[in-house]
């Protein structure tokens, strides 16, 4: 029957969604991660300024 | 659990009519379809408790419940919108019925999950800015029980109740292999709610201590 490709093209179009969902998990994480790390150094810094001001 | 819904659907749950439906085979995208329009709707439910929190209490957690409910309604929403037309392709020869209430309900609840994700990333936070995306799915989500019911009071193209129906509802290993998809899609959307609320959370309070620190730099 010719109608398994429509069975074939919907589940594969759905888990092609799943996997954009994943990938798009997985980036926006690991930019979230690098902001985290940049913040931390910046208040990092901050806080040495603050030290070398208050010496 | 949802992988295991897609193997017993293709293994265990027995293939319709085939006098009764043109696409027998087409018939098997039903248990993603609609289990995917039910997560849709749990997602949409976190989306207008999180605006009616935001709304009345000004509440952190109702926007980030708002928020997450927009993104995981857009996914749900969009395995609905490609799956179905697929299948009505395949047994009504037409992919889309624009005098259907539903399939229209449905498909302008996904184009507003689609807006509120879009404009939350192009516009700064603010009040202002979740006034205004709150309001929008507030009353977006009327729409929710009009597609619940749409097809129950204007029947057209998209199929009524199947699982207890007029016509004696379906056969007992489909019912067993569907109530199983909807089992494991509801604990997948609560997981990726769960996920998606833990990650705006951190995004909103790495925001909001980055303006902070620009504040200071500024003074």
């Amino acid at each position: 029957m010719n109608d398994i490709y429509y069975l074939y093209g919907a589940y594969g179009i759905m888990i092609s969604l799943y996997a954009m969902w994943a990938k798009q998990m997985f980036g926006r994480t690991k930019e979230l991660s690098e902001r985290l790390n940049t913040a931390a150094s910046i208040s990092k810094s901050q806080l040495d300024i603050e030290d070398d001001c208050a010496e | 659990m949802t992988l295991s819904t897609l193997i017993l659907a293709w293994t265990y749950a027995p293939s319709v009519d085939t006098d009764a439906m043109n696409a027998p085979n087409a018939q098997k995208i039903f248990y993603w379809h609609v289990p995917s329009a039910w997560s849709s709707f749990l997602a949409f439910t976190t989306l207008f408790i999180g605006s009616l929190a935001w709304f009345w209490k000004r509440s952190e957690w109702g926007w980030k419940w708002h928020c997450a409910g927009a993104e995981v309604g857009l996914l749900f929403g969009l395995m609905v919108i490609t799956s179905g037309p697929i299948w009505g392709q395949a047994e009504w020869e037409r992919a889309w019925d624009w005098t259907d209430v539903r399939l229209n309900t449905y498909l302008i609840l996904t184009a507003l999950s689609a807006f509120l994700v879009l404009g939350r990333r192009s516009q700064p936070d603010g009040e202002d800015t979740r006034d205004t995306f709150a309001a929008v799915g507030l009353f977006g989500f009327v729409l929710v029980p009009l597609t619940a019911v749409a097809s129950t009071l204007w029947q057209r193209s998209h199929p009524g109740a199947v699982v207890i129906g007029n016509d004696g509802g379906m056969a007992q290993e489909m019912a067993q292999v569907f109530l199983f998809g909807l089992l494991a899609f509801s604990f997948l959307s609560v997981g990726m709610l769960r996920l998606h609320i833990h990650i705006v959370g951190i995004e909103i309070e790495l925001e909001q201590k980055m303006t902070e620190f620009d504040d200071k730099v500024v003074e």
